[in-house]
């Protein structure tokens, strides 16, 4: 864990925000959790510690976001598949329309710091 | 080199992930570790662990066990287990409570005549922090104690006064040892009788005063004593009994009521080794001077 990590208000903000990340790379396709791990990270910043990806699954399993299968692989022991269920569905396309307002009003509100500071400089 | 789950660096971190999952429901506790395994095996058979290196930045990337388990706490959840915060420790330096009542003895507490000095005597040789010749300077500096020449001077003086015409021309030339002129004190002439009271008392004080400084320096070189916080309280009924006994009970019931303060000061745990050496000293020395000054009376009267 990074130092200031506690303090970091993006920590709390990326917790929340990620499972919504996972229901939306599930959409496309089953992936196992490797796999899928290894999506979010090919997004920079999304993702610090690789490991909190999992109690992350497991939580939305236990709403009824995702469920699990088992299946063989050509190399190595079975894996367990997460796929999308349309429960979680719901809670994605809810959490789309919310998060697109409260980004724009977010990013609405820095860029006219931004601006200020511009002026001001 | 192929590497396994059963890799000692994968063991290792799935033990440490299990022993920090301690805290969450059976069930998460399986599922959380069942997915971390499967991750690390994944990615060994996906080729991506190569060496001990690409092992470890695989395992740095998952993150540290604690920081992957605070992740799964959840509202309503048990609040997580954490070892308690482990009680402030304070260090005090190691007190001279033992030589300080050693010197207290041999000084005062030779007033005690014979008894008081030899308790000082034991304790100056069972402290560690003198050398056998600063013992030996102790134990022969104050042979009976300034306070038992004192004592006698008193006696002699009283006695000189007495019979003054008898006094003059006995004892001149016998100021050279110590042993004839306290036996013989009646004789002893005023001016050398006050030098040797001089040098009876001033000779130990200021012996006193080395032997302390030097007790207390080697005291400091020791390693500081830690010193917990209790959550009793410092005084409790026993204390207060100890302080009352020592204090006024010599008053009430001379020598029974101070060794019963002695009793009750040693058998609480409340204060140090050093402090209950303190207390000793001083309660003797409190039962003893009553008895000193009718000694001293009784003498000079008779």
């Amino acid at each position: 864990m990074e130092p200031g990590d506690a303090q970091n208000p993006l920590t709390q903000l990326r917790r929340g925000v990620l499972e919504y990340c996972v229901l939306a790379l599930l959409t496309e396709e089953e992936l196992y959790g490797f796999d899928l791990v290894k999506r979010l990270g090919e997004s920079e910043s999304l993702v610090t510690s690789e490991g909190t990806i999992y109690p992350l699954l497991s939580r939305l399993r236990r709403v009824g976001w995702v469920t699990t299968t088992w299946r063989e692989s050509e190399s190595g022991p079975p894996r367990r598949y997460y796929a999308i269920t349309r429960a979680g569905q719901h809670a994605l396309a809810g959490f789309t329309s919310e998060w697109t307002r409260f980004r724009d009003s977010v990013d609405g509100l820095l860029t006219r710091g931004e601006g200020h500071g511009a002026h001001g400089v | 080199m192929e590497h396994t789950v059963s890799d000692p660096l994968v063991e290792d971190y799935l033990r440490r992930l299990d022993a920090a999952a301690a805290g969450l429901a059976p069930d998460r506790r399986e599922d959380l570790l069942g997915g971390i395994r499967e991750h690390i095996e994944a990615a060994i058979a996906s080729g991506e662990v190569t060496d001990e290196a690409s092992l470890r930045a695989l395992l740095d990337r998952l993150g540290e066990p604690e920081e992957i388990v605070a992740s799964a706490a959840e509202p309503g959840d048990p609040v997580p287990w954490a070892p308690p915060p482990a009680p402030q420790v304070f260090y005090r330096r190691p007190g001279i409570g033992l030589e300080l009542a050693a010197v207290l003895f041999l000084t005062i507490g030779s007033l005690l005549f014979v008894v008081g000095w030899l308790a000082g005597v034991v304790m100056v040789w069972s402290s560690r922090r003198w050398t056998l010749l600063e013992k030996l300077v102790a134990t022969l500096v104050f042979p009976g104690g300034p306070g038992f020449v004192a004592f006698l001077s008193v006696v002699a003086v009283g006695q000189s006064s007495c019979s003054s015409t008898s006094v003059d021309g006995a004892g001149g030339s016998s100021t050279e040892s110590v042993e004839t002129c306290t036996s013989s004190g009646l004789q002893l002439p005023a001016p050398y009788g006050a030098i040797l009271v001089i040098a009876w008392i001033v000779l130990p004080l200021v012996v006193a005063g080395v032997l302390l400084h030097r007790a207390r320096r080697r005291a400091d070189d020791e390693p500081p004593i830690p010193v917990y916080p209790t959550t009793r309280s410092r005084w409790g009924g026993l204390e207060i009994a100890a302080v009352l006994l020592l204090g006024v009970g010599g008053f009430v019931v001379p020598i029974v009521a101070p060794i019963a303060g002695l009793l009750c000061a040693w058998m609480s745990d409340q204060w140090t080794r050093s402090e209950k050496w303190v207390a000793t000293a001083i309660a003797s020395l409190g039962a003893v001077f009553p008895l000193g000054a009718v000694l001293v009376l009784i003498a000079a009267r008779s």
